[in-house]
């Protein structure tokens, strides 16, 4: 009995798709984006025809891009690249130019106008952070130099995007209104930036810090705030990411936003889910298919030129070869934003009065997006998972085109043979100098805000945040570690922390009860710290110390 | 979309606002949500967010499911579960009829007794699960009552939603009880294959979790019965705790989210209350805040819990159910309940909230003046469960027979100095016993406990818990025996004849050796063994 009226059956269809096709993805090792695609074009009119497109998924679609956007930007710590800043600009910005004048000639080429062709070349030159991130992440590249440069490179051209797509949502029907409201528009993102981040920088740490405490609280105010922004930006005219995502830069630099970011994480990832299954529910089998050979082709060639650009512009910013050819096979493929920036420029006023004649063919021009954007993520992600691999075969051959290395590598360390310390209570305030001691890096997790500032002036790596989160452990690279040590209680997530912590020398983990220490013990812990059995062992030896004397002269 | 952003800039921002304001009142999300709701309720037509409201009533409930754990209460079933259905037999009972002789329609009156007769689960089950983790008998007590009240809830909402027909009732609560039973025997395989299939991705985990619940919610439907149970059902799937910890990491923030929307629809349909409808809270809240709460103390003591332990869990129960707050929105759309039910309903909840996040908070404060300054006794039950050899003198009195005080034992070798354990816990106390140690049953702030350990003739007194009232009753003894206390924020110190130890500070000790150890035995590259002591 459904008193409400809702049709929930084509939620649950989409999100049965979803779900279906995301494991699928996993086990052929592949992103979960281009599962979520072809989930839509799958049970969408295009194939199978059993959900049509209804405003409730249209809606958080919507939400999900305004979500990422908020948490791209707070993930924009600039903090973490700034020592390879001028790099990263000297690189990202010739790369874009160039990979969107060559996918501009190849649109050119295999015979669009040339207003599509400039639209397919805007659309093409980014590469995709989301898969990027995660495979780098999961295979730990992220922090050697040549995935510190391209995790660079993929923040500059988010922001890119981000003001690319202000302009072109711009209303105006002539050309000189729409360069009066292009300046006012990117006026009203210096007002709404400069109110981002003076707020973001002296009155929101004082009140977060409040709400901190509770993080039902913070995730309430978060929210709060992200939305503020988005009506803000609303209000002048521009499109709702751009609020999100100021609004994210805004919070970005404070030591709350990591627990922020895992509580926004899944609401995005459902939620962009759904947007990228409303993608495909828009789109019919014939529309998908008309440019198929021109999408196939444009694919093949994309990721060549992709990978040939990036591999000569970090080469000249003098990396090392190795450095060089890795951060190019990691960016061969386009961006989720390739589809997000082809929808909102094929449907943008400016664009329409231009060239009315992209209005016609527009459905098959995103379905050209569509079949390269899954075959260049679909085939870069193995090229992401075996980089390492693959360098390494190809290296020799390097040298002999390119000439022996003369340079050391400038390839940083790994974050490895680190401790980790999960929690910070007393036991671990008083553990810690003597960690540090035997240990170069000593990494803490901790939620509570009254010791976030106590641990960033310490001598340690500091990430605020839950550690309860799978994600924030991954941060901080358990996996990794030579000692783990957890103040958790509970019992699975300290089940969770050993399995990840496999390779450490020295795992040490608590509980609160017996039973839970056997069975930690069991799972391989090192030590198990039960505070009671402890207080339990000393009491009674300071019960015998006090009966001592007396016993003595009964006796 | 503008209107979306609107709600949702409204919903949150008031919401923010008002959880700023009363942050240090440490209160559950939900009053800052029903501000919120009633303010953005002016501004914008809930009707169009009918289907995020909806979502949210179902993310509320799977949580809920997903919160049900049962493994701690193997012991305490029984007493719980016969406590219970007098309970709520008893309110549900009386306020059905009460209100069907007032002249309420049928429907209504299954919903005043509903709303009387059952508590909120996630209120206070931030604090609860920590109680839980941490053995504590009143938070295993509290958690087996929720559970059972959410089950009633349940088959009071599908027989509300029956009605007319006896029959369609009796059918609605077949079904539901089917559908649980199925939820229970599957419970343990459902995550584990679900982590396997998923491969431990959260993402991917969260997204299987949604699409079960999200199938078991419509196939609900299809059959004819309530999706709420459906929610419930599929929460319960996946409460196994071990390794669904990813799984209720990301519904969190989705319940927090949609839940937002279902307070907006409320907030849209509170108007100033009538008289009607007061009268309807007031009933509500003298029934919820003391009938519920005494009967399950009664019945606590009744069944040989010390006063203490029954006033913890009792006070648990304090507050209006979310089921009962869901089925009103129900009644109020479908047009079967009057609004000056749900009026006061919600006013209840709204009330309830507040006091009860209050009770728990001074709980032990509460707890002190009305049993020591109003000098009620203790039970002559708990009398019962005592084991003590007479006439004890020079003996050693260990208060608490809880982890600590069991290892304490364990490790203690005293000769022939007699030993006496005092603690509030039966289950403690049947420990004490299968070990063949004397042992008082009763709470240990009160002084007729102590007087019954011969606490003057004693020669030690420890205490093995950390509760800061035990301990500085302890302190405050006025006998001669040395005392050893346990304070964690104090350093190891003594005082007279009062000895103090800190748990960080054993711990840190201990752990520095074995950290030592390992850290040499990796340099030698020996292989470490395990430490267990």
């Amino acid at each position: 009995m459904n008193v409400f009226a809702v049709d929930l059956v084509s939620f649950a269809v989409i999100v049965g798709a979803v779900a279906v096709l995301g494991v699928l993805a996993v086990w052929l090792k592949q992103p979960t984006i281009v599962a979520y695609i072809i989930a839509g074009i799958v049970i969408g009119p295009a194939v199978l025809g059993w959900v049509a497109p209804t405003t409730l998924i249209e809606n958080l679609g919507e939400l999900g891009l305004a979500f990422l956007l908020f948490l791209i930007g707070l993930e924009l710590n600039v903090r973490e690249v700034r020592h390879m800043l001028d790099s990263i600009l000297l690189i990202s910005i010739p790369q874009m130019v160039l990979t969107a004048s060559f996918g501009g000639l190849i649109a050119v080429w295999l015979g669009f106008s040339v207003v599509a062709a400039v639209i397919i070349g805007l659309a093409v030159m980014y590469s995709s952070t989301a898969v990027v991130v995660k495979l780098l992440t999961d295979t730990g590249e992220n922090t050697v130099t040549s995935g510190k440069l391209d995790i660079g490179i993929l923040l500059v051209q988010d922001v890119v995007v981000v003001i690319l797509m202000a302009v072109l949502t711009v209303q105006a029907v002539s050309l000189q209104g729409f360069a009066l409201n292009t300046v006012l528009i990117l006026g009203f993102l210096c007002i709404i930036s400069m109110i981002a981040m003076l707020s973001g920088r002296s009155l929101m740490p004082s009140v977060f810090r409040h709400m901190a405490e509770n993080p039902h609280y913070l995730f309430v105010s978060g929210l709060a705030w992200c939305f503020a922004f988005i009506y803000m930006a609303e209000y002048a005219n521009l499109s709702p990411e751009i609020g999100a995502f100021l609004a994210g830069l805004g919070l970005a630099q404070m030591p709350y936003s990591m627990e922020l970011r895992e509580r926004v994480r899944p609401l995005t990832a459902l939620f962009m889910a759904l947007f990228f299954v409303d993608f495909g529910l828009g789109l019919t089998l014939a529309e998908v298919t008309y440019y198929w050979r021109e999408a196939l082709i444009a694919a093949a060639l994309l990721m060549a030129g992709k990978f040939a650009i990036i591999f000569s512009l970090v080469k000249w910013q003098q990396y090392t070869l190795r450095t060089s050819f890795k951060a190019g096979i990691n960016m061969t493929q386009t961006s989720e934003f390739s589809l997000i920036f082809g929808a909102v420029a094929v449907s943008s006023p400016i664009v329409l009065e231009v060239a009315p004649h992209i209005g016609d063919k527009s459905a098959e021009l995103m379905g050209f997006l569509t079949i390269i954007a899954l075959t260049t993520m679909g085939l870069s992600s193995y090229l992401l998972m075996y980089n390492r691999d693959i360098t390494d075969r190809v290296q020799p051959y390097l040298e002999s085109v390119f000439g022996k290395q003369r340079k050391s590598d400038v390839e940083h360390q790994q974050f490895s043979g680190h401790a980790v310390v999960l929690g910070y209570d007393d036991v671990s305030r008083m553990l810690l100098p003597l960690i540090e001691e035997r240990f170069d890096t000593v990494v803490v997790v901790d939620r509570d805000p009254d010791t976030a500032q106590e641990l960033e002036d310490g001598p340690y790596v500091h990430i605020f945040g839950d550690f309860h989160h799978k994600e924030l452990r991954e941060e901080a690279h358990i996996a990794d570690a030579a000692a783990v040590f957890s103040v958790s209680e509970e019992y699975e997530v300290n089940a969770e922390i050993l399995e990840e912590a496999g390779s450490a020398d020295i795992r040490i983990v608590s509980a609160a009860i017996r039973e839970d220490r056997d069975r930690l013990y069991e799972e391989g812990a090192d030590y198990v710290l039960l505070e009671h059995e402890l207080a339990g062992k000393t009491i009674a030896s300071h019960i015998e110390a006090a009966l001592k004397p007396e016993v003595r002269t009964d006796g | 979309m503008d209107n979306l952003f609107l709600a949702l800039t409204l919903l949150f921002a008031t919401a923010a606002i008002v959880m700023f304001l009363v942050h240090r009142l440490s209160l559950p999300v939900y009053p800052a949500y029903i501000v919120a709701g009633i303010l953005a309720g002016t501004v914008i037509d809930p009707e169009l967010f009918l289907d995020l409201a909806y979502l949210g009533i179902v993310f509320l409930v799977f949580f809920i499911g997903l919160h049900t754990r049962t493994e701690h209460l193997s012991r305490e079933w029984r007493s719980i579960t016969v406590i219970s259905l007098v309970q709520i037999g008893v309110v549900a009972g009386v306020t059905f009829l009460a209100a069907r002789a007032v002249g309420v329609d049928w429907q209504s009156a299954v919903l005043v007794a509903m709303a009387a007769s059952l508590s909120s689960t996630l209120v206070d089950q931030d604090i609860v699960e920590v109680e839980v983790r941490r053995n504590l008998l009143h938070g295993r007590l509290a958690e087996g009552f929720n559970i059972l009240q959410d089950i009633a809830a349940l088959v009071l909402i599908s027989i509300f939603l029956g009605y007319p027909l006896v029959s369609g009732a009796v059918h609605e609560a077949g079904i539901v009880l089917v559908v649980l039973v199925a939820a229970f025997l599957f419970r343990s395989a459902a995550p584990r294959l679900m982590t396997v299939v998923t491969r431990q991705r959260p993402e991917l985990l969260m997204m299987t979790g949604l699409a079960v619940m999200l199938a078991v919610v419509v196939g609900m439907e299809y059959v004819g019965s309530t999706a709420i149970v459906g929610a419930y059902a599929a929460g319960v799937l996946f409460s196994q705790p071990v390794k669904n910890a990813d799984l209720r990491d990301s519904l969190d923030p989705l319940r927090d989210f949609f839940i937002a929307f279902m307070f907006l629809f409320i907030g849209a349909l509170i108007v100033v209350p009538a008289p009607a409808a007061v009268a309807v809270a007031g009933v509500l809240i003298i029934c919820s805040m003391i009938l519920v709460p005494v009967l399950v103390f009664l019945g606590l003591l009744w069944t040989g819990h010390d006063s203490r332990t029954a006033y913890l869990a009792a006070s648990r129960l304090d507050q209006i159910s979310e089921f009962a707050v869901i089925a009103a929105i129900i009644g109020v759309i479908t047009e079967v309940v009057p609004g000056y039910m749900f009026q006061g309903i919600l006013l209840a909840f709204a009330v309830t909230l507040v006091t009860s996040a209050l009770s728990t908070r001074y709980a032990e404060q509460i707890y002190e003046r009305l049993f020591k300054e109003m000098g009620v006794q203790e039970s002559g039950r708990s009398m019962e469960r005592s084991h003590v050899v007479d006439d004890l003198s020079d003996h050693v009195i260990v208060a608490g027979y809880g982890n600590t005080g069991q290892a304490l034992v364990e490790h203690l070798s005293l000769d022939d100095i007699p030993l006496v354990i005092v603690d509030y816990d039966p289950e403690a106390n049947r420990a004490a016993n299968e070990n063949g140690i004397s042992h008082v049953f009763g709470d240990l702030l009160h002084p007729v406990t102590w007087e019954r350990v011969n606490v003057t003739e004693a020669r030690l007194i420890v205490s093995t818990t950390p509760h800061p009232q035990v301990n500085s009753t302890i302190r405050n003894l006025a006998v001669d025996a040395t005392k050893i206390v346990i304070d964690d924020r104090a350093f190891d110190h003594e005082h007279g004849s009062v000895i103090t130890v800190s748990r960080p500070q054993l711990s840190e000790r201990t752990l520095r050796d074995i950290l030592q150890y390992h850290l040499e035995t990796e340099i030698t590259g020996e292989n470490g063994s395990r430490d267990d002591s």
